[in-house]
């Protein structure tokens, strides 16, 4: 009897864990159903895609590596919703403890997931998601669509980098994905509010060079600097002509990439960009 | 010194050079005479004659020190006194309007060796002033119209022509750039290399204005004249003219032309370097060969607008019309305004289109 409920037991425990970690998921992807609808499936991005779990798109937190308590997953897919009520962007906060994906041309393990992970499941075709990757130690985030438009944002890289570097390396991934909605959120409803300083700046620098192109149809006095009008035909005479190489010297500047189609180019992230984290 | 006036043989009146015949016209009786024949008249004649009369001249005894030194002649047509400065070759009379040459002052040193006749007449001189208002909406509304010309008047001004030759070199570094990505890193490769240039290059008839009076800006705005049409000076040229001789030598003149043949050699030298040189230093000298004395045809408008008097010339060969246009400031902020609100609605529909 006592065995029996020991089966019992570690069966539950068992069915919880193999629950926990597979809460997210809707299905498997195979072959024949790779569950794909944004992308076309080719043998060129096969494997990408069966790689990829099949998630329910309304959880927006998946937290596979278990970094949150249930409390604070709650109160994450709240605020979520808050988010895609204020916003119209869909969300998504992954994190993971293995990476199954290889790099990509530029794309690193962690790029490659983020947006294999949006791109082929069914969330909008405008929004953001955030991973924190345990395996490879990163933190990247992935603009899709519309957000996209917040890579311009000056110094937008370095501040996420900045401010969630440190609750990432004092583990309070809590407060790093609030972080991240909240700056995201406020980035994106200034990104899209009408810009009346950019139009008076546009306006104002519109207006001062036809200004300045029209104003010098009034000045017809100028001082006469040159004689090519009185050159001697065919005078000019080069009597010493010489190159000399001096030296050469190269220069590397960090220059993270801040825009671009984001493509990894096997099939997925149309207009989007990742690359901005840690 | 003498005063000339150049009457018609006919009726005895004034003979004034007609730009837009290119003949001289009696302005009573409408006779024309070519230059061949006005040559012919004032060769066969003495400067005794009538026709080209010797006037009494003085020069003003008590010169007053803050005032520019004047001279007194007498009209041979009407006998009137007349004043003008030092350097006045060929005026009018207020009074009969008749054209007084004052040959002493264009002779020896300062006899010109070629002029160029008027083509452009007084009329066409108003019309370019008046075509200065086409799109420039700025302009106060005064402006451009013919009741504010204070004065216009046709004028032959000295003017050098320096034939010279540059000579030197122009060097510095260049730098070469190619830049390409290493993952997060932009890389840059600069060649320097060392660039050197020598070489000579020649002028010919570069001018200068030889007259203090005339801005120099302005003078060199209604270049170029066409040279080719330069004719040996003769005084009959002169007449319906004002004229002036040069009160700035060759050699202090010599500056300005030399300083243009030498940044024309150094346009050159630099021509033939494949890009732009980072920090560069030269040495180029010129060497003046020649220089001709000319008087070139300018018609001067002044005009005074809101109680500003503003100077305009135009090249009495060509029609060119210089001078800066005055803006009224009214006009200026209205468009600026109207400008700013234009890029504002452009850039608010950008910011919609692309939302």
């Amino acid at each position: 009897m006592k065995k029996f409920f020991s089966i019992i037991l570690l069966l539950i425990v068992g069915f919880n864990v193999f629950a926990q970690n597979d809460i997210y998921s809707i299905g498997q992807r195979t072959e024949s159903e790779p569950h794909v609808k944004k992308f076309e499936v080719t043998q060129g991005n096969i494997e990408y895609v069966l790689s990829t779990p099949y998630v329910d798109t309304s959880y927006k937190i998946y937290d596979y590596a278990e970094l949150l308590t249930e409390t604070q997953r709650i109160q994450i897919k709240q605020r979520c919703r808050e988010f895609m009520s204020k916003t119209s962007l869909d969300i998504a906060i992954v994190t993971i403890n293995e990476n199954p994906k290889p790099s990509f041309n530029d794309y690193a393990p962690s790029d490659v997931y983020i947006q294999d992970f949006y791109d082929y499941n069914d969330f909008k075709e405008d929004g953001v998601m955030l991973i924190i990757d345990q395996d490879y130690g990163r933190n990247r985030y992935y603009d899709a669509g519309k957000p996209y438009d917040m890579s311009f944002i000056g110094g937008r890289v370095e501040r996420y980098a900045e401010n969630m570097k440190p609750l990432y390396q004092s583990e309070d991934y809590y407060g790093e994905i609030m972080w991240f909605i909240d700056n995201v959120e406020e980035d994106y409803l200034y990104e899209i509010s009408f810009p009346i300083w950019k139009c008076s700046i546009f306006a104002l620098v519109f207006a001062l060079i036809f200004f300045s192109i029209h104003r010098r149809k009034y000045k017809l006095k100028f001082k006469a600097t040159n004689a090519n009008n009185y050159k001697k035909q065919g005078s000019f005479k080069l009597t010493q002509n010489r190159t000399n190489f001096v030296r050469t010297f190269t220069t590397r500047t960090y220059s993270p990439k801040s825009s671009g189609s984001g493509s990894s180019g096997h099939g997925s992230s149309g207009g989007g960009h990742s690359g901005g984290g840690f | 010194m003498d005063t000339t006036v150049l009457k018609c043989p006919g009726c005895g009146s004034s003979l004034p050079y007609n730009a837009e015949k290119g003949l001289w016209v009696c302005e009573t009786c409408g006779a024309e005479f070519s230059e061949e024949e006005i040559l012919k008249m004032t060769e066969a004649k003495s400067d005794a004659d009538i026709d080209i009369n010797k006037s009494d001249y003085k020069e003003d005894t008590t010169p007053d020190p803050d005032q520019p030194q004047l001279n007194l002649y007498r009209c041979q047509n009407c006998g009137a006194e007349m004043v003008t400065d030092q350097n006045t070759a060929s005026t009018f009379c207020v009074y009969c309007g008749s054209t007084g040459i004052l040959k002493s002052r264009l002779e020896g040193k300062f006899r010109p060796k070629y002029v160029i006749p008027f083509s452009q007449t007084k009329q066409q001189a108003i019309a370019a002033y008046n075509g200065l208002r086409r799109r420039r909406f700025l302009a106060p509304s005064e402006f451009g119209k013919k009741e504010n010309i204070e004065k216009i008047s046709g004028i032959y001004i000295p003017f050098w022509l320096y034939d010279g030759q540059s000579e030197g070199y122009v060097e510095g570094e260049r730098h070469e750039v190619t830049k390409w990505r290493e993952g997060d890193y932009v890389c840059k490769k600069t060649d320097v290399y060392h660039e050197y240039r020598e070489g000579m290059e020649s002028f010919e008839d570069v001018p200068a204005d030889g007259s203090e009076k005339f801005d120099d800006d302005l003078m060199d705005s209604i270049e170029p004249f066409k040279l080719e049409e330069l004719v040996p000076f003769n005084y009959s040229y002169l007449s319906g003219f004002l004229a002036e001789k040069y009160d700035v030598s060759a050699e202090d003149d010599e500056n300005r032309a030399t300083l243009r043949m030498n940044n024309s050699l150094k346009q050159s030298l630099t021509s033939t370097i494949n890009g732009t040189l980072v920090s560069s230093k030269e040495d180029i000298k010129c060497k003046i060969e020649y220089v001709d004395y000319v008087l070139l045809p300018v018609w001067m408008l002044n005009t005074f607008i809101k109680g500003k008097a503003y100077t305009f010339a135009m090249n009495g060969q060509t029609g060119k019309i210089v001078g800066d246009i005055p803006i009224s400031k009214g006009k200026a902020i209205c468009f600026f305004l109207i400008l700013t609100a234009l890029g504002f609605g452009i850039a608010a529909l950008i910011a919609m289109l692309f939302d």
